[in-house]
């Protein structure tokens, strides 16, 4: 056990970064717009942050592979490139051979080419690490985004209709808040959320 | 200089090859996909007529129930045992095309079902526009004068829906399409009884 | 003319890219420590948003032309690359006290979604050449009004607001964009985009 530890101590460490410390949302503040329009229900949380970790796993291990080549002028525009070529080819897969799934998750497929997430973690890992590494980072960071849309989903479902994975949680009687289905009310729940989180952690904002 | 032709070499390489790969795919795919959106358009006509049919035999069940009738270049599905007509609707929603099937009764003015297809609206906010829930509510309203999606909370007439709570502008959107669309059908359709 | 008139005030104001649409929030809330730094981002926005939507439109008129509309996604990006580069070279050869003004804020553009969103809204909506200019426009002048609303607001609390320390920084900037969304909600139905 402690031979495994030792061996996977960076392997370990990138994951807590990527949950923790340098979690996406609630530290490096990435992410947002889609973020926002998801988390108004559970189930949309759960598909766009498993989709988002896919692809940044995918691409990041692609840009990984061929870092030595790219340009640096045009690192923006190549990672822009292979991410949008990527997630268009898995659409048009999941079209011919899955078409209820790619319904399911037709209007996340534009949401997840233009996450900032992606791009962020191309530029500040991928084009500078192993393979290997780079795979661990992106799940990481994919994991760290999945579980703070899954809190901000979970109080925004609860509160603006009641339900938790469609499943009726609220009695009847409970008004339900309409604005937290629409965008303000995201604002509002991540404001809070990453209020809470940093005076918890103690991450402060140093100006 | 030659810092610069590098960098454009690069990206022209990099735009041929990932556009080619897409281009690939895109033929390697096109058919599949064409034949779902067929099957998926003749499962919704099929349901709002409430014909059984499975994977297998949907096509000769669609054969043999529905007739193909094609006016001015719009095509109506009629359904032969109850008189049912369908067709595709298509138009700007909020965030990308909505389109589906309209089915209506033999007066042409009755709603029977409304299945949206593909939409690419706010899921779970204007995305409820493709949900059968919000959908039912369309069931036996009346397209005449026009339809009407209102979010006033007045007692609603034969031909009004409500809106869906906090997704104005696709309910709007919806409205539109469908009022458009079903004057453009209806002036063929009548055009084919005269 | 009355219509793209009607248009570029849709786009300002009820169909606001950035406090309706939510979209372009990255820069939004990077850039708008001061009012200054988000007139020169705006400004920017505007000069290449607008620049791009003219120039992907005979784009893809282009595509259409020739069957190929798959490949729209993948050209606008290159042509958007491309625009945001040219200018760079352009403002830093004749106009260097711009650019240095400017600073990093012309390569951010490219990343902004706000960019590329306008050419995918013009496709779907099928606008013409004059309409996607006035969209482009409008679209682009709505972003800059909320970075500098926001700007505005923030820099005012910085000076005269005892805010907890968690709340400094990201947090309360999603609080400011919550009001303010919900305030540019009331335009709703002004006018059509």
């Amino acid at each position: 056990m402690k031979w495994i530890r030792l061996r996977y101590t960076k392997w370990f460490n990138i994951l807590k970064d990527g949950l923790h410390r340098n979690n996406p949302i609630v530290v490096a503040v990435l992410g947002i717009c889609s973020s926002l329009a998801v988390t108004n229900r559970v189930e949309n949380a759960i598909a766009m942050g498993l989709g988002v970790t896919f692809v940044v796993m995918a691409s990041s291990a692609f840009i990984s592979l061929i870092r030595n080549f790219i340009p640096s002028k045009v690192r923006m525009v190549t990672y822009m490139v292979i991410i949008s070529a990527f997630v268009i080819i898995v659409q048009m897969f999941l079209e011919a051979y899955f078409p209820s799934i790619a319904s399911a998750l037709g209007a996340y497929v534009g949401l997840i080419i233009t996450n900032c997430i992606v791009m962020g973690r191309a530029e500040a890992f991928a084009v500078k690490n192993p393979i290997r590494y780079t795979l661990v980072d992106g799940f990481a960071s994919g994991m760290g985004y999945t579980l703070v849309l899954l809190v901000v989903s979970i109080v925004r479902e609860l509160l603006a209709s009641g339900t938790l994975l469609g499943y009726q949680i609220m009695p009847d009687t409970w008004p339900n808040w309409v604005v937290m289905s629409i965008a303000p009310g995201g604002f509002f729940v991540l404001g809070m959320l990453i209020w809470g989180i940093r005076e918890w952690s103690k991450f402060y904002e140093t100006n | 200089m030659k810092q610069n032709l590098k960098l454009i070499v690069f990206v022209l390489i990099l735009g041929l090859l990932t556009s080619g790969l897409l281009v690939g795919v895109d033929a390697l795919t096109r058919d599949r996909i064409e034949q779902n959106k067929i099957a998926q358009l003749k499962a919704a006509v099929l349901d709002a007529n409430r014909v059984s049919y499975n994977f297998g035999n949907i096509h000769s069940v669609f054969d043999d129930e529905i007739e193909t009738i094609v006016i001015d270049e719009l095509t109506f599905y009629l359904h032969t045992a109850s008189g049912n007509v369908s067709y595709t609707f298509i138009g700007g929603g909020v965030w990308g095309p909505i389109s589906g099937v309209v089915t209506l009764e033999d007066d042409f003015e009755t709603i029977v079902a409304i299945k949206v297809l593909k939409q690419e609206e706010t899921p779970g906010l204007g995305g409820i526009i493709a949900e059968a829930k919000y959908l039912a509510n369309f069931v036996g309203i009346k397209m005449v004068p026009s339809l009407q999606i209102n979010k006033d909370s007045s007692a609603n007439q034969p031909n009004e829906v409500d809106a869906i709570t906090g997704a104005t502008r696709t309910s709007e959107a919806f409205e539109i399409i469908m009022n458009d669309q079903y004057d453009m059908y209806r002036a063929a359709w009548d055009s084919r009884n005269e | 003319m009355s219509n793209l008139f009607e248009l570029i005030l849709a786009s300002i104001l009820n169909h606001n890219i950035a406090l309706v649409y939510i979209l372009g929030m990255c820069p939004l809330i990077a850039i708008s420590t001061n009012v200054k730094n988000a007139k020169g981002m705006g400004l920017a926005v505007i000069i290449v948003v607008t620049l791009t939507a003219i120039i992907n439109w005979p784009i893809y008129q282009l595509l259409l032309a020739t069957g190929t509309e798959k490949l729209a996604l993948l050209v606008f990006i290159i042509t958007i690359a491309a625009v945001v580069q040219l200018l760079e070279i352009f403002m830093e050869k004749f106009v260097p006290s711009m650019y240095n003004a400017f600073g990093i804020f012309l390569p951010l553009i490219t990343v902004n979604c706000v960019v590329l969103a306008v050419s995918l809204f013009f496709v779907n909506r099928e606008y013409t050449f004059g309409e996607t200019a006035a969209f482009g426009f409008g679209s682009s002048v709505g972003w800059a009004l909320a970075i500098i609303l926001l700007a505005g607001i923030r820099e005012k609390m910085a000076k005269i607001s005892d805010l907890p320390k968690g709340l400094q920084g990201k947090a309360i900037v999603f609080i400011i964009l919550g009001i303010l969304a919900l305030a540019f909600i009331g335009f709703t139905g002004l006018a059509s985009i």
